[in-house]
């Protein structure tokens, strides 16, 4: 793939992706609007108020406006992206995401490499292996991985790590890098070993199928050595299914990690996200669907351009044309 | 925390885990106390600004139930109400009897019927060296009574706040309100200093500016995600506090915050939503409930069929069995409570006996099958009926209990769960839509007509929350002069009559006693009760002698 067709794969990517959002951005609007509960009743809580301060919020919101004015009066702002305060807390929404943001984007990252390990490499161990007495242990233990969501794992690893041997800490995301991989570990093995079962699975069942290809049995026969065989021929090509999956996995852990991040009170984007939805905080609502809608794009341009360098054959303009 | 202590913690928590192992899979607990932890004695508080304890402490280590955003005390800001005291404080606190006793006043003194005057007391400063002086305190009061303050609707008497001189702050009430002279106790009173809050107006209370009070402890910074740090103010009023730095952790939820008590890496929680999920896993022994003045009931929406029939409403009352909605709330509450308005709340009315006599006249509806079916008999749905009632998250278990103890009756009530928002946009929406509902009332004030709250035809507006949608002409005369008289003997007779009301007409079925939980295993809370964060606590945290370690 040359690199004037690259250029015009992001271009037309990017534009997809402007569209993307505000399709978005007001069936995400309409979804909150017609929800009950506004976000007045949130931010007061059940709690007596003033018949003024009712009136004063309701104005400030524009909740007394019809539909589509209340949408015009959010869209304006946000295409300067100024997405105002948030309705619960009154802090700037950017602002509240951006406290939240580096941790996430750390245990993001820090889950998305423990998966590729945990993954990847006893996936590929395990496939060599086939049939073994180490292929079964993995697959076994690969099950057992799989069937334990992550808030569980989440739990038992707080209790065996930061209860019973207190080695990691039980709470909080820490200060610094090595801080917050210290206070990180427990929450990113948490989300990572679910998806690393999958994932070992997955790269198993892959390498075995290359594996079994002629192309193998015909470089071996050529007198290639077993290693060059094994990552010039067998890993890349066994990796592109791989890359599939893990394109959407970096955006899954960046928005997807709410249980864990509750199991482990770090405070991250993904509660964020649920208690803006629980009360109705339309601009928390509107900027962190934005966000997630972005990074979900990105990380799969990202994947598709991995396929490129992994394999340059893979095109993708007859695909997009 | 030293690795020695840890690890012997981490030893007793293996001893206990087999006790906490039985104990949760006991199913709730037959007794209803949340753990071992209520059986010791709360111990008192000191005087003014004094802490409890002289033993030096250079770090407690708090854990808190969900975050704090701002310190700006008239904004929603959750756990905040529970950190802001530390560092702004009130003019007076309530005492150990509901009496209010002297804090940044020395004095106060109610002058007319509707004027109080405070004196401030001499040689209060706040962190930066500049002295308290009531233009600080008017322009905090001010400033909670501005009609876009969360906290308006307790300064709704107030005519207007002057400083006459350095030291005196008066308050003009528009017509007389007996619940006025407790406010200036409260977390909705506190102070902050009034330079500071000018200069910063935009970003007030806000992590970056935070805010200067005369407390015990400064706000040194705040995270909304993580947590809070305060230090010791060495010229504090009350004396230097022994506590040197307050380290606050912010939790997601109560299973957390258990978990990090066991690995101790928080001294306490101050408080707990849920004691007997905690306590279990905290690994036992860590909790302690105290009784509150808020009430948990059942509201009947009066005015929609077929609630709007007193007998249905009564056979209802009849037929619900209070001590097995208490145990549904796994520690929540501290027993059941047949009255809207708390004894409590009632005590400063008149003597033990005067109040007591007074009570014991108020018919109640005590848990009676068979009275419950002659009610329903009477009524116009003797066969029963099918209705819906909405539960927020928390209330699920509680309402369950309801409708299984209604079903027995022949009202077949198909709970729907809500979220928060619906459920508060329901309960204080239009008020022939509010719905019969399960509901707790949370933080109190002192003043028997706090629960004027459910009440008359003011709560009837958008936003407030008369859940029951109940407003006959002589309950409204009877909330106007609850307020009207300071005399006790007075009030206490309103108040029994306006109990009468509720007996007759049974807009609520009253449940329970709230209570209110903290845990650790080696500190207490001296004075724990109904207004524990109104005055800055972790002066009355005192190391736990018969502490487990």
């Amino acid at each position: 793939m040359t690199g004037r067709a690259i250029l015009l794969m992001i271009g037309k990517r990017l534009v997809a992706l402007v569209v993307l959002v505000a399709i978005l951005s007001f069936l995400v609007f309409s979804l909150v609007h017609i929800a009950p509960g506004t976000a007045v009743d949130a931010y007061l809580g059940g709690k007596p108020a003033t018949p003024e301060l009712v009136q004063l919020l309701t104005e400030r919101y524009h909740l007394d406006e019809p539909f589509f004015t209340q949408y015009w009066l959010w869209l304006k702002d946000a295409l300067v992206f100024d997405f105002g305060e948030s309705t619960l807390t009154t802090l700037p929404v950017t602002d509240e995401i951006g406290i939240r943001l580096g941790p996430s984007a750390f245990l993001a990252v820090y889950a998305y490499v423990l998966t590729m390990i945990l993954g990847v490499v006893p996936g590929i161990i395990a496939a060599l292996r086939q049939r073994k007495l180490l292929d079964r242990g993995l697959v076994a233990g690969a099950v057992v991985a799989l069937s334990t969501p992550p808030f569980v794992m989440g739990i038992l690893l707080l209790y065996l790590f930061a209860v019973l041997v207190p080695i990691f800490p039980a709470a909080g995301r820490g200060e610094g890098f090595f801080d917050q991989l210290w206070h990180l570990t427990l929450p990113a093995l948490a989300l990572a070993l679910c998806v690393a079962a999958f994932l070992l699975r997955h790269t198993r069942a892959s390498m075995i199928n290359v594996l079994d290809q002629d192309y193998i049995m015909f470089a071996r026969a050529r007198g290639l050595s077993w290693g060059h065989v094994l990552v010039r021929y067998a890993f890349r090509n066994a990796l592109i299914p791989v890359v599939t999956v893990s394109g959407a996995l970096l955006a899954f852990f960046f928005a997807g990690a709410v249980f864990v991040e509750a199991t482990f009170s770090l405070g991250g984007i993904g509660e964020l996200l649920v208690q803006s939805a629980q009360t109705s905080d339309m601009p928390m609502i509107q900027a962190l669907a934005i966000l997630i809608a972005v990074l979900i794009v990105l990380s799969n341009l990202l994947a598709d351009l991995a396929y490129v360098a992994i394999d340059p054959r893979i095109r993708f303009e007859g695909r997009s044309a | 925390m030293t690795v020695a202590r840890r690890r012997s913690l981490a030893l007793t928590t293996v001893a206990l885990l087999g006790a906490a192992a039985v104990a949760a899979c006991s199913g709730g607990g037959a007794g209803g106390s949340a753990g071992s932890g209520a059986t010791h004695q709360v111990p008192q508080v000191a005087g003014p600004g004094e802490s409890v304890t002289d033993t030096e402490i250079p770090q407690l280590d708090v854990g808190l139930s969900g975050a704090v955003n701002t310190l700006d005390p008239t904004l929603r800001s959750d756990s905040g109400i529970y950190v802001q005291p530390l560092g702004m404080e009130a003019l007076l606190r309530i005492g150990p009897d509901g009496e209010l006793q002297p804090w940044l006043a020395s004095e106060w003194e109610q002058v007319s019927d509707t004027v109080y005057e405070y004196t401030l007391r001499e040689g209060v400063t706040f962190w930066d060296g500049t002295e308290l002086t009531s233009e600080d305190v008017k322009y905090s009061w001010e400033y909670l009574a501005a009609p876009e303050s969360r906290r308006a609707n307790f300064y709704s008497s107030v005519q207007s706040i002057d400083a006459p001189d350095e030291r005196t702050v008066r308050v003009t009430l528009k017509q007389p309100d007996a619940s006025w002279q407790y406010t200036p106790a409260m977390f909705y009173a506190i102070v902050f200093q009034k330079e500071h809050a000018e200069q910063n107006a935009a970003t007030f209370g806000q992590p970056g500016t935070l805010a200067i009070g005369t407390g015990p402890w400064k706000f040194d910074s705040l995270n909304p995600t993580s947590g809070m740090e305060l230090s010791a103010y060495e010229d504090y009023w009350g004396g230097e506090p022994p506590v040197e730095r307050v380290s606050v952790t912010f939790f997601a939820d109560d299973n957390s915050m258990a978990l990090a008590l066991r690995a101790g890496e928080i001294d306490i929680a101050p408080l707990v939503n849920g004691p007997e999920g905690f306590d279990a896993a905290a690994g036992g022994g860590t909790v302690t409930t105290v009784p509150t003045c808020g009430t948990a009931l059942l509201s009947l929406p009066t005015q929609t069929a077929p609630w709007d029939d007193v007998h249905v409403r009564r056979a209802v009352a009849y037929a619900i069995n209070r001590e097995d909605v208490v145990a549904a709330t796994q520690g929540r509450a501290s027993g059941p409570l047949d009255l809207l308005i708390s004894p409590i709340l009632m005590r400063p009315l008149g003597s033990d006996d005067e109040v007591q006599a007074a009570l014991d006249e108020v018919e109640r509806y005590p848990y009676d099958p068979e009275a419950a079916a002659a009610e329903l008999a009477r009524s116009g749905s003797p066969d029963g009926f099918s209705a819906t009632i909405p539960a927020y998250p928390g209330a699920e278990a509680a309402t369950q209990v309801i409708a299984a103890q209604l079903a027995e009756l022949g009202i077949d009530l198909r709970i729907d769960p809500v979220g928060d928002t619906e459920w508060f946009g329901a309960v204080s929406g239009p008020p022939d839509q509010r719905p019969l509902t399960f509901s707790e009332t949370g933080a109190c004030s002192p003043d028997p007509s706090w629960n004027d709250i459910w009440l008359g035809s003011a709560n009837l507006a958008q936003g407030s929350t008369n859940v029951a949608n109940w407003a006959p002409a002589d309950v409204d005369q009877l909330l106007a002069a609850g307020l009207a008289t300071q005399d006790p003997a007075e009030r206490l007779g309103i108040y029994t009559n306006l109990l009468h009301r509720l007996s007759e007409d049974v807009p609520y079925v009253p449940l329970y006693a709230e209570g209110t939980t903290y845990a650790s295993t080696t500190y207490d809370i001296a004075g724990y009760g109904s207004f524990w964060y109104s005055t800055p606590w972790v002066l009355n945290v005192v190391p736990r002698t018969d502490g487990a370690s």
